[in-house]
């Protein structure tokens, strides 16, 4: 399969920085676009379109940001932006993984899962591949 | 002046019985009495009262009746009938539908009239006490519930942030350990505030304000050196600091109030101007002192004013700090039996303004 993309939406900055090193180290991609928060994010897809690759880009939203929190972000993407958010595999960080967290995201067709931090990747580019097949 | 006497409301409808009840007991208690149901529910609208006497058989409305009416709005007073005859089917209805206290029969017995205020007043206290008790139990738990919730994710961010740092950190060359050992000590410095900031608000809570003379001025500099001098004010320009008076306060309050309009001032700094200012304008009022700490930083939106106060609240803006500071400076200045306004304006700066009444020299009742 083609190289990755992924797009890091967290307001933690040291752990964008984590997280994105343990993608490159895992040898998954060098291909990061990081945000910290969700208006940029949003902001910067409605104008940069061609930042989604359809197919294989990885979207990693941290739940707990200030003001706008990840459900929010991603709820607004997929409305606003629904073309660029099918392209997209959706996953959402956290770093307490909370049962009502959790719950919520399976109910939301277009999240694949709720992943702790620090990120495992290995089971990262495992639920991206069996998405792919 | 306000009485100590347990207040007594009693209605009967003829004047008589007012008389002599007041002739009893006006030295003990103090006594409303009224003919007309129009003016006791008056009265008990606009006076505390924890005693409500009311003769059974009156023309307009029955002493039953009476209670049932005013049960609703007012029920914590102790109810008691006072009835000529005894009718079985009358007591039944006043203990059902009237929820009666105590049921006394004329002509009275001043000493059990006096024994029934006596334990009536007893009750209504013990009602209200256990009312106030169980709305701060309420409230307890519900900043615990809200606590817990944001202190799963808190106290853990930090920490999960570490343990990423070293997970990469041991699969990176040597020569890179600094710059992680730098983000490990900033992960490990917002979690130590967080567990301050807990710390703060608890002794807040829990400590009884202490009153002491204190030189404000020296405890500004104090904080000052706390948050590290000029170093830590990161260009940050304080003036005004030479108003602060001396005066009877407590010391562990003003201190969390100084420390926490200090950081947001500084945290909140805005690029955009020349210079960040932090001005400190005293007044001196017969009721009290009045200290506001304007600052020109990034200033906040309406919505966010109105949240700002709230526990465990953070602004769009700043991911660090545990989200207590102005919660902390809010309910110091309510321990100090004052108030916190404040105002803002994106783009303009923000004001935190603090009016605290002066220590009672002597207390009057």
């Amino acid at each position: 399969m083609p190289d990755l993309h992924v797009i890091l939406i967290d307001d933690n900055d040291v752990d964008i920085i984590v997280n994105s090193k343990l993608i490159v180290l895992a040898g998954i991609t060098e291909s990061i676009v990081p945000f910290t928060g969700g208006e940029e994010f949003l902001t910067h897809l409605q104008e940069n379109p061609q930042t989604v690759q359809p197919g294989n880009t990885v979207v990693l939203m941290d739940i707990q940001m200030p003001g706008m929190d990840g459900f929010e972000a991603l709820e607004r993407f997929v409305n606003e932006q629904p073309d660029a958010a099918k392209g997209c595999h959706i996953f959402m960080l956290s770093s307490s993984i909370d049962k009502g967290d959790i719950r919520r995201a399976e109910d939301i067709p277009y999240i694949i899962k709720v992943l702790e931090k620090p990120l495992d990747v290995y089971s990262l580019k495992r639920y991206v591949d069996a998405e792919a097949t | 002046m306000a009485s100590d006497k347990i207040k007594v409301l009693y209605l009967d409808d003829e004047e008589q019985n007012l008389h002599a009840f007041k002739a009893s007991f006006r030295r003990e208690f103090d006594i409303f009495t009224t003919t007309s149901a129009q003016d006791a529910v008056q009265h008990l609208n606009e006076h505390e009262v924890h005693v409500v006497i009311s003769d059974q058989k009156m023309p307009d409305v029955s002493g039953v009746e009476f209670f049932e009416m005013i049960i609703p709005d007012f029920p914590d007073p102790a109810r008691i009938l006072l009835t000529g005859y005894s009718d079985l089917e009358a007591v039944i209805d006043a203990i059902n539908k009237g929820q009666i206290f105590r049921y006394l029969t004329k002509p009275w017995d001043e000493n059990d009239v006096r024994m029934s205020i006596k334990n009536g007043f007893d009750m209504w206290k013990s009602r209200v006490e256990l009312r106030e008790r169980n709305q701060a139990l309420q409230a307890a738990n519900e900043e615990l519930e809200q606590f817990v919730y944001s202190a799963s994710h808190d106290l853990r961010a930090p920490l999960v942030s570490i343990k990423g740092l070293l997970q990469v950190a041991k699969q990176e060359p040597e020569g890179n350990l600094p710059g992680y050992i730098s983000l490990i000590e900033r992960s490990i410095n917002h979690l130590d505030g967080f567990v301050c900031d807990v710390i703060d608000y608890y002794q807040n809570r829990k400590t009884d304000v202490a009153l002491e003379m204190c030189d404000l001025k020296a405890l500004w500099s104090a904080v000052i050196d706390s948050v590290g001098g000029d170093h830590g004010l990161r260009g940050l320009q304080v003036s005004g600091t030479e108003a602060l008076p001396s005066l009877l306060c407590d010391r562990l309050r003003w201190r969390m109030v100084f420390t926490n309009v200090l950081t947001n001032a500084v945290k909140f700094q805005d690029p955009a101007k020349p210079t960040s200012t932090l001005v400190i304008e005293v007044e001196e009022r017969d009721s009290g002192w009045q200290i506001a700490f304007n600052d020109n930083g990034v200033g906040m939106s309406r919505q966010t004013v109105q949240q700002a106060t709230d526990m465990f609240y953070r602004s769009d803006r700043q991911g660090e700090g545990a989200g207590l500071g102005l919660h902390i400076v809010k309910q110091a200045a309510e321990a100090l039996g004052g108030t916190l306004k404040l105002q803002s304006q994106p783009g303009v700066g923000t004001s935190v303004s603090l009016s605290v009444p002066k220590p009672q020299a002597t207390t009057d009742a």
